[in-house]
């Protein structure tokens, strides 16, 4: 048997609301395989982010354990979980979260500066190149003000800083969202060749043309 | 890209930071001009009926080495000509603060002098060596009629006596800022005082005479000054005219105004800056953190972005300021004992600034989830 990539196992998540508690999630378990593209919607408020950023790292749930790649990501252990999600999860957000003062290229190569040895600039520069080309930007320049980019053009830097560790883990919040269709085709069909890759890809969307790309399909109520 | 480089990024990146900690500097600099005219406005009253016939030291000190010097006369190579001077015309008279009573009170080293003569205030024009009654042992400088026994009354052989007189107007003293008087023999004696601020003894001489007359006593102690190499220069000029640098041109009402107006804006300029700043940085650590950053190496960027964004400016306007109006003459702004204000009122401020930012990335680094 292959070993996931990820497993979640019993994730449970209780926000309180007004008098009582609002259950956003309750009792999940997931497996992702290299390869595979899973896909997650529901309505808006019933826990895609906060799904995400549990499978990504980035919050612990209440009730639950997340194991990457066999390693327990203890969600008591901040430094650890920081170790397992740079190591081998990349985060697409839902607002992009570029620095807009930056250029394209300081937004790639951000995750980059924080490894340690850190590459160097030369390494960065050639990795930038590489993974603009790979999300279809290789004519874009490094050097251009993130704040005059198109919004597709931003989605795909976006995704290229997630990629640019080459994780083996994507996970990719509405992706799409605010794109035209055909922008949004074409990041739909980058991200099922990272799975095609050998990725794992997580993602939450709204957009059926991007589910359907998708190997699995899992609704929150 | 280096930590360096993030850190300046940090600091040019917040929109007109760099002009807030110019804006932080020059406040600095105009509420410690604020504070000292407004300290020192209040003998500017007097200095309008001082006689014409008087004159006094003005220190000008390129290096402002005074303030450090201060705790050893040998530094001061003006003083030995300086006391001589004291001891052999009797034109010359040291005028000092009430402030240095207690450093006179409490050297060990009067209680052996005993004859040095003091009088506090009072309408005093011309000295006398009479003893009072019973007190042989201390001599007053002064009528007789005029005093009265301040106690304690006695310090060894000291007996200090108030005068009841009018406080005389070349000695700018007020009800709440008596001065004292020291006769030539005295000004010998309190160069044994430790502690005595040696730049205060050239600025309390006072001359019963005009300034021409000063010329040849200003020429050696710039002789001396010259020897030693210091730089520092002494001029010899009309009271009136060294007691208005001093006070400056503005009332009461005007430098306490300067100074709250200062201080309100000051404050509303930093607070708005560091809100300024604390989002524009919030939101970039928040991207970093994602991004792999560690929490504690962006804390500490935090607080070195603070230092040199908040505490640095604010200090530096302190020393520009403190280092203008030193060499012109202007009055030590704070005490000694006070020189650790500046730096209490920085971190203060880097405190109140810093605090609800550090709690903001506490909140952003938080592993919760939102839905």
């Amino acid at each position: 048997m292959i070993a996931p990539l990820l497993h979640a196992d019993r994730l449970t998540q209780v926000y309180p609301d007004g008098d009582g508690l609002r259950v956003i999630l309750d009792g999940f378990s997931l497996y992702l395989h290299r390869g595979e593209m899973i896909g997650v919607s529901g309505p808006s408020g019933t826990g895609k982010t906060t799904l995400l950023r549990i499978l990504a790292g980035l919050s612990a749930p209440q009730e639950g354990t997340l194991n990457v790649l066999g390693e327990r990501a203890h969600v008591g252990d901040p430094r650890a979980l920081a170790r397992i999600r740079n190591a081998h999860i990349g985060y697409l957000a839902q607002t992009g979260d570029l620095l807009n003062d930056e250029s394209v290229g300081a937004n790639i190569d951000l995750p980059l500066r924080f490894l340690r040895p850190a590459p160097s600039r030369a390494e960065r520069k050639g990795r930038t190149q590489r993974v603009l080309a790979v999300v279809g930007l290789g004519g874009l320049s490094p050097e251009r003000p993130v704040d005059t980019l198109s919004g597709g053009q931003r989605r795909r830097v976006a995704l290229a800083r997630a990629l640019i560790r080459e994780p083996d883990i994507l996970i990719a919040d509405e992706p799409t969202a605010s794109l035209d269709a055909e922008a949004a085709a074409a990041l739909a069909t980058l991200l099922r060749a990272r799975a095609d890759a050998g990725t794992g890809v997580i993602l939450a969307s709204h957009d059926l043309d991007v589910l359907d790309r998708c190997d699995r399909l899992i609704r929150l109520p | 890209m280096s930590s360096l480089t993030r850190l300046g990024r940090d600091l040019r990146g917040a929109t007109g930071w760099i002009i807030t900690s110019t804006v932080i500097l020059g406040l600095t600099a105009g509420l410690i001009a604020s504070f000292a005219t407004f300290a020192f406005s209040g003998s500017s009253d007097s200095v309008r009926d001082t006689a014409h016939n008087l004159s006094g030291f003005r220190v000008i000190d390129p290096q402002a080495r005074i303030g450090r010097d201060v705790r050893d006369a040998t530094r001061l190579p003006a003083t030995a000509p300086l006391l001589d001077a004291l001891g052999e015309r009797t034109d010359l008279s040291l005028v000092l603060g009430a402030d240095y009573l207690t450093q006179v009170l409490a050297n060990p080293t009067l209680a052996r002098v005993g004859a040095l003569r003091i009088l506090i205030s009072t309408g005093v024009a011309e000295a006398t060596d009479q003893a009072p009654p019973g007190d042989t042992e201390a001599l007053y400088w002064g009528s007789p009629a005029d005093l009265a026994r301040i106690g304690p009354t006695r310090l060894g052989t000291l007996t200090l006596l108030r005068g009841s007189g009018q406080a005389p107007a070349v000695v700018g003293a007020t009800a709440a800022d008596p001065v004292l008087w020291v006769s030539p023999a005295g000004a010998t004696a309190l160069t044994l005082m430790n502690g005595g601020r040696a730049d205060e003894l050239a600025r309390s001489i006072r001359c019963a005479c005009s300034p021409d007359t000063l010329g040849t006593l200003t020429a050696t102690m710039n002789t001396a000054e010259d020897q030693a190499h210091t730089g520092r220069r002494f001029e010899a000029v009309a009271a009136t005219s060294l007691q208005r640098s001093r006070s400056g041109a503005l009332s009461d009402a005007l430098a306490l105004g300067l100074t709250l107006t200062t201080l309100i804006m000051g404050s509303l300029v930093v607070v708005a800056a560091a809100r300024r700043l604390r989002e524009r940085m919030l939101a970039r650590c928040r991207i970093e953190f994602r991004q792999g950053a560690r929490a504690s190496a962006l804390r500490i960027r935090m607080q070195v972005t603070l230092t040199l964004g908040v505490d640095l400016p604010l200090l530096t306007g302190y020393t520009v300021g403190w280092l203008a109006y030193l060499p012109a003459d202007w009055p030590p702004l704070l005490p000694p004992s006070a020189l650790a204000a500046p730096v209490a009122v920085a971190l203060i401020l880097h405190l109140l600034i810093a605090v609800p930012f550090s709690r903001a990335l506490t909140r952003a680094f938080q592993l919760k989830g939102s839905s």
